[in-house]
Parts: structure tokens; sequence; C-alpha cells
């Protein structure tokens, strides 16, 4: 816990935080604008998908809107940075030789690394939430939403359904954010770690795209990201989402224990 | 902690992990053999299922493997110039069905972009498409009782009238095709027969026609439809999850959410949908096969030239069977349609008069295609627009006022070759 108060101080103290915060504030509320403008427009035929178009009839769902988009890669990317970056960028300033020489246990310092970067994905998932929210009910208003299988739900539930679709888009996100932290403990690079990390993502989304690779779909984390969007259709189907559920929870496990055994044997030279 | 211990639980974690999600995504795949049946006593058994099944919902998969290239459509997603919710239903995607005798059927189809739910019950029939945040209500054609659609109960029959009929039917069928067993598969994890219908015609493209029935309840589980010599089905729809329990009464009705622009389209009556296709017939003589000099002097006293293939020229598998005339009617002009072969292998000539009418369009919209789906040659010194698929080919073209369609469930080259007789 001493570590992650530490690696959290850490954390708000870098510029680079900010940045990749004011970004995911920055679009939601741009998003908003961008529908906001466009609003006299949406019949035509070539009008933005289910999530998006429900959104700009109601700003409850603007948060969920903003997330299709976010999803889809400067989530992943701003993951896989803060991911790399947690441990890769203190061997880059050299100060993890130092870190180490204390009595601290590799396993903890692995753990500590892991939780502050999930710690600046719940904050900037929040940011995402609040800036959809506020940005929504100054464009679209707030009234009680339309699902997409056309019932109308109460203020409450659609707020729930968006909190739970925000947990499992939160979930699928750390997979990209363990993916990162192995690659950062097998190279000194940041930026390596993390563009390994994206490399990694797209290539699984390129798979997941080709009807050819169908028989891999199920075990490619990628395919389940938008499984989500099940909440959003009564009666809801849980099964999608379980299953997209315990496939992060194996990508998650699997990837943090070898990047745990990668991080015990490694020789910190730097 | 030692290190070993850290590992055992890992490794005991990942296994248990992995086990689960073996088990929640194959699913008992049940094998035992069934009861071997007669194609007549599964159709008899077929009919009788809504006696004892009066709900079926589950997960829904459809496939389309007739316009090649879905698979980059499926990369671009929304970026396809197509309309979203159109080409999530034409090319394929998946969704969610609830059917109770009596109570009414809904039908989802989901996926980014192509989300569209179709409601039949107590409120009428209904269509809401969030993408474009329109409800459109389907009103019933006038004269036709609003009642809520059933799983059509079968006719009371003892089995054993229904088995004769059955057979029966079969028997008068066997000239155009043959139904037989396949083998027993397993369909949303429903051990299943198989019903396999093989076109008696040599020439046609389609291979077979399957439908997986339920080997429990008797209800169809899929429909794959075989071009010749292809082993992947290029249609397919079917459930890939399935349960016969009741279905809540609130999943079919239907309101429309605020905001959203309802709409109301009358409904065609089924009379009216089979007048459209015969044309409005003054006499049964006009419905009944004519042969083609009854066929042209009829078009002719609407003014309808007919153009017909030479006989010596065609195919042998296609010789002139029949003919039916429309007289030209308030809206549409006359419209001949002239019939080439047999069964499955047969082409369909449809000549129409006038700019309106479905397949006076036909050229153009065939023409306005994207390139590599559509297909120029030319039929008589005018070009001619054609679409080729692995089940069916279409050529379209004008002939001075009259359009003219070829069209059939054979191969390219053999639809070439009947049109290429046409002077």
């Amino acid at each position: 816990m001493m570590l992650l108060r530490r690696e959290f101080t850490k954390l708000i103290h870098q510029k680079r935080s900010y940045v990749g915060w004011i970004g995911l504030l920055a679009v939601p509320l741009l998003v908003t604008l961008a529908l906001y403008l466009n609003r006299n427009n949406h019949h035509h035929d070539n009008g933005p998908g289910g999530v998006i178009s429900l959104a700009m009839h109601n700003g409850l769902l603007m948060p969920v809107a903003a997330i299709t988009l976010l999803s889809a890669f400067l989530l992943p990317l701003l993951a896989s940075m803060v991911g790399a970056y947690q441990l890769a960028g203190e061997a880059e300033t050299g100060t993890i030789k130092t870190w180490l020489m204390h009595s601290i246990s590799r396993g903890g310092v692995l753990a500590s690394k892991w939780g502050i970067a999930i710690i600046y994905v719940i904050i900037g998932l929040a940011l995402v939430f609040v800036g959809g929210l506020i940005g929504g009910a100054l464009a679209f208003g707030l009234h009680a939403p339309a699902l997409l299988s056309g019932q109308t739900v109460s203020i409450s539930h659609g707020l729930g359904l968006s909190l739970l679709a925000f947990l499992y888009v939160l979930a699928g996100i750390i997979c990209v954010l363990s993916l990162a932290l192995l690659f950062a403990t097998m190279t000194n690079s940041s930026l390596t770690a993390a563009i390994a990390a994206l490399v990694v993502f797209i290539v699984m989304n390129i798979l997941g795209a080709f009807s050819y690779f169908d028989f891999m779909k199920p075990y490619l984390f990628t395919s389940h990201l938008d499984a989500w969007q099940n909440l959003l259709s009564q009666p809801i189907s849980w099964h999608p989402i379980v299953i997209g559920l315990i496939t992060f929870a194996i990508y998650i496990v699997g990837l943090m224990a070898v990047a745990w055994y990668l991080f015990r044997r490694k020789d910190i030279l730097v | 902690m030692s290190r070993r211990w850290w590992a055992v639980v890992v490794v005991a974690v990942l296994a248990v992990a992995a086990v689960t999600v073996g088990i929640a995504t194959s699913r008992a795949q049940g094998s035992a053999t069934l009861q071997s049946l007669s194609v007549a006593q599964l159709l008899a058994k077929v009919a009788a299922a809504p006696q004892s099944t009066t709900a079926v919902s589950g997960d829904v998969s459809w496939t389309n493997g007739l316009i090649p290239g879905s698979d980059l459509t499926g990369l671009l997603g929304g970026q396809s110039s197509a309309p979203s919710s159109l080409s999530g239903l034409a090319l394929g995607g998946s969704g969610r069905l609830w059917l109770q005798q009596g109570g009414g059927l809904r039908l989802e189809s989901q996926g980014s972009g192509s989300d569209f739910v179709v409601v039949a019950g107590k409120d009428g029939l209904w269509s809401y498409s969030s993408a474009t945040g329109t409800a459109t209500r389907y009103a019933p054609p006038a004269g036709a009782s609003a009642g809520t659609p059933t799983l059509s109960p079968s006719p009371q029959a003892s089995p054993a009238d229904t088995l004769a009929a059955i057979a029966a039917g079969l028997q008068r069928f066997a000239s155009t095709g043959t139904v037989t067993m396949g083998p027993q598969v397993t369909v949303a994890g429903r051990p299943s027969y198989t019903l396999v219908m093989t076109p008696a015609s040599a020439t046609t493209t389609i291979g077979s026609v399957r439908v997986a029935i339920d080997a429990r309840t008797f209800v169809p589980l899929r429909v794959q439809v075989f071009a010749k010599g292809d082993t992947t089905a290029v249609l397919s729809a079917g459930f890939t999850s399935v349960s016969y329990g009741r279905v809540a009464g609130s999943l079919f009705t239907f309101t429309p959410p605020t905001g959203a622009t309802v709409r109301h389209t009358p409904l065609p009556s089924p009379q009216g949908l089979l007048r459209a296709a015969n044309g409005p017939h003054k006499g049964a003589a006009h419905a009944t096969a004519l042969t083609l000099a009854q066929a042209t002097a009829a078009a002719a006293r609407d003014g309808l030239a007919l153009t017909a293939p030479v006989q010596s020229s065609l195919p042998a598998s296609l010789a002139f069977e029949g003919a039916a005339v429309s007289p030209s009617a308030k809206g549409h002009g006359a419209v001949a349609v002239l019939h080439y072969g047999n069964g499955f292998g047969s082409v369909a000539l449809v000549e129409s008069q006038g700019a309106s009418g479905a397949s006076a369009t036909l050229p153009q919209q065939l023409a306005g295609l994207p390139r590599g789906l559509s297909e120029r040659t030319s039929v008589a010194g005018t070009t001619a627009y054609g679409l080729s698929t692995s089940l069916f080919n279409v050529v379209a073209w004008q002939h001075g006022k009259v359009t003219v369609v070829a069209a059939g469930m054979v191969p390219k080259a053999t639809l070439q070759a009947f049109v290429a007789a046409v002077r």
C-alpha cells in the first residue's frame, strides 16, 4: 500500500499524466460538439452506428458513445503508454536501480506499478464519464434513455448500465496495460514496450476483422472488447459479457504471471 | 512466500480459468445416435411440433456469401457506403429471436451499426432502428384480421393422414428435387436431423438445401443453401443457441421511444402480393401457361412487342415451357414472363413495358452496382448489365421501350448462352 501511495505521488507530479487525461476529457466534449453541430443531419443513410446515434437523442448516453470511439484506439494507446512507462521509464531515468536496492520485493514493485497504471486508467475513464455526461447534458439534455432494442428505461437505470459498461471496458483495457507492463520487463525502453503492446493490440484487431481467422476470435481479447453493448439491449444477454470477462481474466493473469517471472530474474544494469 | 508456491498458485488459477472457458464455450456436444426416421416421418413430426412446443427463443446468426468482399466491409465497419442497418442484415450478422405461440414474435439484429428490432404482438407489427431513431408501424392490410402470429398450428388430421399427404407431396415434388435424410448434426447444442433437398435439374447452380431439425422438439433450427460443388453454405440462417421456455409477454409489446420518428406503412395483403407477382388477371386463361404464339399475341394486344430467344440456338436444357402475360393496368404496363427449362434449372425471361415497376428499373440498378459486381455485355447490339453470384445470375437490358430481364439459378455460361440466343 505504501508503495502504491508513493507511485501515486509520482503519477500526479508527471506532466505526461495530465496530457493523457486532458485528451480523455476532451474527446467526449469534442464528440458531443460534433454530434450537436451535425444534429440536423442524423437521418442520413451514413449516420453513425447504434450507440452514438442513441446519444444524439439523449445526452445521458454520451459517456458510452464516447467510450465506443475511445476504446478503438486512444484508450489502448494511453494504457500501453502508462503500462510501459511504469517500469521501462524508470529504467530509462536510472531510478529503478536505486529503488530496487531497498529491501522490497520485486513482486511488490511490479504489483504497485500495475496498480498505479490501473488507477491512471480509472481516473481517465472517470473523466470520460463526467465529460460525456456534462457535454451530453448541455447539448442534448438528460432524459430517460431509449435502448438499442427500443425500450425506454429510467435515468438511474441508464446511468447504472453506463457504469457497468465502463467497468467492462476497464477490464478489457487492463489487458492492454498488462501486455505493456510485460513488454516493459523485457526492454529498458518505454517507447519500445508501448509500441510493442500497441502492435499486438492492432494485430489482434486485424485478425478479428477477417472471417478467415474466425476460429481465433474467441481467443483474442480484442474481439470481446465491444461485448458491453449487450447491456444496451433488453433483455440483456449476459453470456458474451461473462465470456469476455473470463477471457480478460485469463489474459491478465497470464500476462502478469509471465511479467512477474521475467521481472524477478531481470538483471538491472542501468 | 516461496517462489515455487507462487508458481503453483499461478498455474492452478490458469488451469481453472481455461477449463471454465472450455466448458462455457464448447458445451456438451451430445453425440448419441438418434432414432432413425424416414423423410415423411420427420416431416410429419415437424408439422406436429407446434402442438407440443409453444415457445422458441435464442441467439440467431445468418451469413450471406453471395456478395463478395464482405470481409472488407467487415473491416471497414461503419465506413462502408451501404446504409449500415441494411449492410448488417444483408451481408450476415447475428441477433436474437423470441417466438411465443399466441404471444408474438420479436427479432433483434445486433452488431455495430446494424441494430434493428422487429416486434409483432398485440401492438401490431413494428420495426425500430436505433441507428436512425425510426419506428415503423405496419398497418395490417385492409380486410385482414389483426391477429398475432402463431407457430402455424397444423390442421386437425390423424397422423396416418398426415403421413400419406406428405408422401404424396414428396412424390409430386420428385420431378423438381429429391428430399433425403442427411447426417445427424449438432446445431445450437441440440442433436438434430438434417433434411437434404437436392435439385433434380443437372444444370442448376443450387447444390443442395439443408434444413437441420431439432431431434427432440422437431423445430427447424438452421437452413443452409449450398452452391453446386461447394462445401461451405452460400446462404445460412439459424440458431446458435436455443431454448423452449416460455417467453415473457412484455417482449412482444412495443412503444416508440420519445424522440423517435414514427412512420406508418400499410402492409400489402397476401392477395395483393400475389396479384402483383402474377399481374391483375382478367381471366383464368392468363394465369395458365400460354404457348409462345399465344403469349406474343396477348402481349401485342397491349402494345408489348415480345423478344424471344431462337429455340434452335438454345441449350438443350432450356426448352420453352410456358408463358404468362399480365395486361397493362393503372400504374404499370404489360408484363410478360416466359419460362424456359425445368425446375431449379429454369430461366425466366421477364419483359415489361414502361418505366415503372421493379423489373423496369433493373438495368439502371445493375449499372449502378460497384464495378466487379456488375458486368457489361452486349445483347443484340445494346448494352446489357449482369449480376453474377454463385447461386443465381441475372442479365437485364433495354430493348426499345421494353425492359428485358433474364434470370435463373443457372451458371453464368448457361445464362449467357440463353441471352446470346435472343435476337
